[in-house]
């Protein structure tokens, strides 16, 4: 096995999970410059209602294939993270609009760790596992393994990805969000209903959000209630990466992210002469981030940002 | 001359009751409360910290918790079996703080130019890196002893005179948590001392200043960046001193200790008292160490009324503080004892 | 007269926009120079970046023969140029009074330790930027305030307050962006009066943005004249009234 490729392989994976993830926080910061601390939470309850579905699904001894199985878990969970990602913009986040800029970033916090909990109160502390409904399969690309788990992700990571271009570059509501996000109160004056706009944001984002959650969970073959975070952390250095507020960027960032982290932790320690070891694998986003802000604050595809008065 | 008298008299009753608590606690409620008071007091120490950060310089660090880590892992490191050695606490816990207070400085520089919400996340990601590095610096080299933590870590001891132990002094027996307390205490003070000749001065108001406007700020002669890392720093090193007197007092530390969630504690203790304000944010420290505590009787009455525990107090506490920090942010940002700025003015006149 | 800053050929462009294209204006010491032009001409690019908080793309700027390039906004107040700003900033929640002495922030020195020891030397400092604070309260007018958040000052207060802030660094210079915006006429002349006195009893040098002409017409010693992003005017009130680029540019709208 080529394992370069392999770790390639690996990385885009995980990457464009990376990336729909990112796209949330993007979206959200592009029109609120807001981080939506919650959106990693989100993507946890994504994954988590899913599995609740499936399992009952397979308790109550249905007899449908499992990837229809899959496939109704997966649909409970879009409608029901849109549910809370607009809830979460208008009982936290709406009020605060014109609060200092500290105010809606603890309430973020607040929010963050409130999904997390009543997850844990739900679900409990332990892990929850994927039931093995999906195609088990494998296949052998340039002398590495790719597995049909892996081709499902790239695929629907791509189909969201281009849909959502599409949505933002060539509906009206894209039109919208596009104004808002350049100035909420121009587009106000062009007629455009700036709270709408911006729960449709939320809306759209989380039901991304509940696709990577289902996504990730089918990869690893595990939820957690604690998984949203460091799942959040990393798409949102992603979304640094490629640019905050940039959909394009957001994406690139995911990949790469991916990329990078999979390549460093195959590699960490031949580099580091054995002394770190792939345990290491979550630190590289972090380090990403802060180098990203060092050499180029505004990411790979963002514009560098003016100075103001 | 009355309202001065008046003072005194409140300043002689608070140092009483202050001295006198902790043997009434003990003879009360018991030694573990005892200990519940040495904590309370660490956690004053970081929430005043904290608050320089976050109350009066505007910054949001979310991984303050990280510099208590590393106050705690190097008193821990260098007065223990790990390596066999046994410095002398006046050595530790200024070594302690400052390095956490570098450490500070080197997060800082990079990120306190850019935007707040940038800070907040990395500060996150800071103090998520510093616990898996805790968690694996064991192997190749074992240097943190991994999950399992640093054990038999030595007690403070001044001029040997250990806090560790019970000791009798003037005739009174002191149990080692009360006499932690005491030394816990004064540093309390002197850390709230500090904190309020700090915001009471020219360093106080440049701090103010960059919260309220940044460009306002640096047009009224304050370099931004410098500012900010002073606070920064400061906070940094308020949280290695107090990590350093956490590992004397517990002899044991390991990376679970030092978790997101309490930096998220702490963050709350300012939030929930009064971000900026001395008072308040003394009151939320006080009151989020001694409330989980009385969370433990919602178990106990669970156990009463239903038969078993249905939902784990424990876990009802994060649940809590992530409600209380989105309530007070919607209902009363300024907390339960808003800064009064304005007014301490009215006194110097 | 002598010359205190020279600004020669500086350019400003964002992205593709050229908000300022090679002006150069000279301003001598002691005087009370307007800029003025139509919304847009680039009067307070112009001002942002003569006081750090812009850097031009090209250009060359100094004070008192010494190049001010790339000097950052509290570096430059060092310098001596203090401003205000347009749409008025100031620390909202904090007292007037404690307003005025951040302005004296870079004039003095007391660091942390000074700040918890209190040591004599930080005493007599403190003191000492407390009364130059309520000095300069008193000059603009508006000591009796001293005590109230600057938040809830009147709009034409908080302008004073600004210029407090401004003088507390003992500037050589101070630049007024819209200094009499949202005033009326009365306080408009009592402004006026203030920057007059300003000038003859600190020996400052003014530079005024405003809109209002007449009024700038009688207070300013000289005028320049911005219209897109360029200078088409450098004169006496009475010279520019007549110049005629300056009515066809901007005073031939029944300005």
């Amino acid at each position: 096995m080529d394992i370069l490729v392999q770790q390639l392989i690996n990385g885009l994976v995980l990457g464009s999970v990376y990336a729909l993830v990112a796209l949330g926080y993007t979206m959200v910061y592009g029109i609120l410059e807001l981080i939506n601390f919650a959106h990693g939470e989100v993507t946890m309850f994504g994954a988590m209602v899913a599995l609740a579905v499936i399992s009952a699904l397979l308790g109550a001894g249905v007899d449908l294939p499992g990837v229809v199985i899959a496939l109704l878990g997966l649909l409970t969970a879009i409608p029901a993270c849109m549910l809370l990602g607009y809830g979460i913009e208008r009982l936290a986040y709406r009020p605060l609009r014109h609060a200092p800029r500290l105010a809606p970033l603890i309430t973020a916090i607040g929010v963050s760790i409130v999904l997390q909990n009543i997850a844990m109160l739900i679900w409990g502390r332990q892990y929850i596992s994927f039931p093995p409904i999906l195609p088990q399969g494998y296949h052998t690309l340039l002398g590495a393994r790719i597995t049909d788990v892996q081709i499902l992700i790239l695929v629907a990571s791509l189909v969201l990805m281009v849909a959502l271009t599409l949505l933002v570059q060539r509906t009206q509501l894209g039109r919208a969000m596009r104004a808002t996000a350049q100035s909420p109160q121009l587009a106000g004056l062009m007629g455009v209903d700036a709270n709408r706009v911006i729960s449709l944001t939320f809306i759209i984002g989380s039901g991304i959000a509940a696709v990577a959650g289902v996504l990730v969970s089918a990869y690893y073959g595990l939820a957690h209630y604690y998984m949203g975070f460091l799942l959040g952390l990393k798409a949102f250095s992603a979304a640094v990466l490629g640019g905050v507020g940039n959909l394009a960027g957001a994406m690139l960032g995911g990949l790469l992210l991916g990329v990078i982290e999979s390549l460093g932790a195959g590699y960490i320690g031949d580099i580091t002469g054995g002394f770190l070891g792939s345990n290491y694998q979550d630190v590289f986003a972090f380090f990403v981030l802060i180098i990203v802000l060092i050499v180029r604050p505004s990411g790979l595809l963002g514009k560098p940002s003016h100075d103001r008065a | 001359m009355t309202a001065r008298k008046q003072a005194w008299f409140t300043f002689v009753a608070l140092a009483i009751g202050l001295a006198l608590l902790p043997l009434l606690v003990e003879a009360g409620l018991g030694r573990s409360w005892v200990r519940i008071l040495d904590l309370t007091l660490l956690y004053i120490m970081l929430a005043v910290g904290l608050n320089i950060v976050v109350g009066y310089a505007g910054l949001l660090d979310l991984g303050y918790i990280a510099f208590y880590a590393v106050g705690a892992y190097c008193y821990a490191l260098l007065a223990s079996p790990q390596f066999g050695l046994h410095l002398p606490f006046w050595v530790l816990l200024p070594t302690g703080a400052l390095l956490a207070g570098v450490f500070g400085l080197l997060l800082g520089a990079p990120t306190l130019r850019l935007r707040g919400d940038y800070l907040a996340i990395v500060t996150l990601g800071f103090g998520e890196i510093i616990r898996i590095f805790l968690n694996n610096l064991n192997t190749p080299i074992n240097i943190t002893n991994g999950p399992q933590g640093v054990n038999l870590i030595d007690p403070i001891r001044i001029a040997g005179f250990s806090l560790g132990k019970t000791q009798h002094l003037f005739g009174v027996t002191f149990s080692s948590p009360q006499l932690y307390y005491y030394f816990f205490l004064v540093l309390t003070l002197i850390a709230i001392f500090v904190a309020l000749r700090l915001q009471d001065s020219r360093i106080g108001r440049a701090w103010a200043a960059i919260r309220e406007d940044e460009l306002a700020a640096q047009a009224s002669g304050i370099n931004l960046r410098n500012t900010k890392l002073l606070a920064f720093a400061m906070g940094a090193t308020f949280g290695g001193l107090a990590g350093g007197l956490f590992a004397g007092f517990q002899g044991f530390i390991s990376p679970e200790s030092f978790n997101l969630m309490e930096s998220i504690m702490i963050l709350c203790m300012i939030v929930l008292g009064g971000m900026g304000n001395i008072p308040g944010v003394i009151l939320g420290a006080i009151l989020l160490t001694v409330l989980p505590e009385a969370l433990r009787y919602v178990g106990d009455l669970q156990r009463a009324w239903i038969g078993h525990v249905v939902v784990d107090p424990a876990d009802l506490r994060m649940l809590l503080f992530g409600f209380a920090l989105i309530l007070m942010m919607l209902f009363r940002p300024a907390g339960l004892l808003p800064s009064r700025r304005h007014l301490n003015e009215l006194r110097h006149d | 007269m002598t010359e205190l800053i020279k600004v020669t050929h500086v350019s400003k462009q964002f992205g593709g926009i050229c908000a300022l294209n090679d002006v150069s204006l000279t301003v001598y010491k002691g005087e009370i120079l307007g800029l003025i032009g139509p919304n847009g001409a680039g009067k307070t690019t112009l001002f942002n970046i003569l006081t750090g908080f812009y850097t031009a793309t090209s250009g060359e700027l100094s004070l008192n023969d010494v190049s001010m390039r790339g000097l950052l906004a509290h570096q430059v107040l060092q310098r001596g140029i203090a401003r205000t700003f347009q749409n008025i900033r100031l620390f909202a929640n904090m007292s007037v009074l404690e307003n005025v002495m951040v302005g004296r922030h870079s004039r003095t020195h007391t660091g942390v330790v000074g700040a918890v020891l209190r040591h004599r030397r930080a005493r007599v400092e403190e003191v000492a930027i407390r009364t130059r604070a309520h000095e300069l309260l008193h000059l603009v007018g508006i000591s009796r305030h001293s005590q109230t958040l600057a938040k809830n000052l009147s709009y034409g207060d908080q302008r004073r307050l600004e210029i407090a802030r401004a003088l507390a660094s003992d500037p050589q210079v101070l630049a007024l962006d819209e200094p009499a915006a949202g005033m009326n006429p009365a306080e408009r002349d009592t402004l006026k009066q203030l920057i007059r006195d300003l000038r003859d009893a600190l020996g400052l040098t003014l530079l005024v943005i405003e809109h209002d002409v007449p009024w700038m017409m009688s207070l300013c010693d000289r005028i320049a004249v911005l219209d897109f992003g360029e200078k088409i005017a450098e004169d006496t009130p009475a010279n520019i009234r007549t110049n005629p680029r300056v009515i066809s540019a901007y005073l031939g709208d029944g300005a």
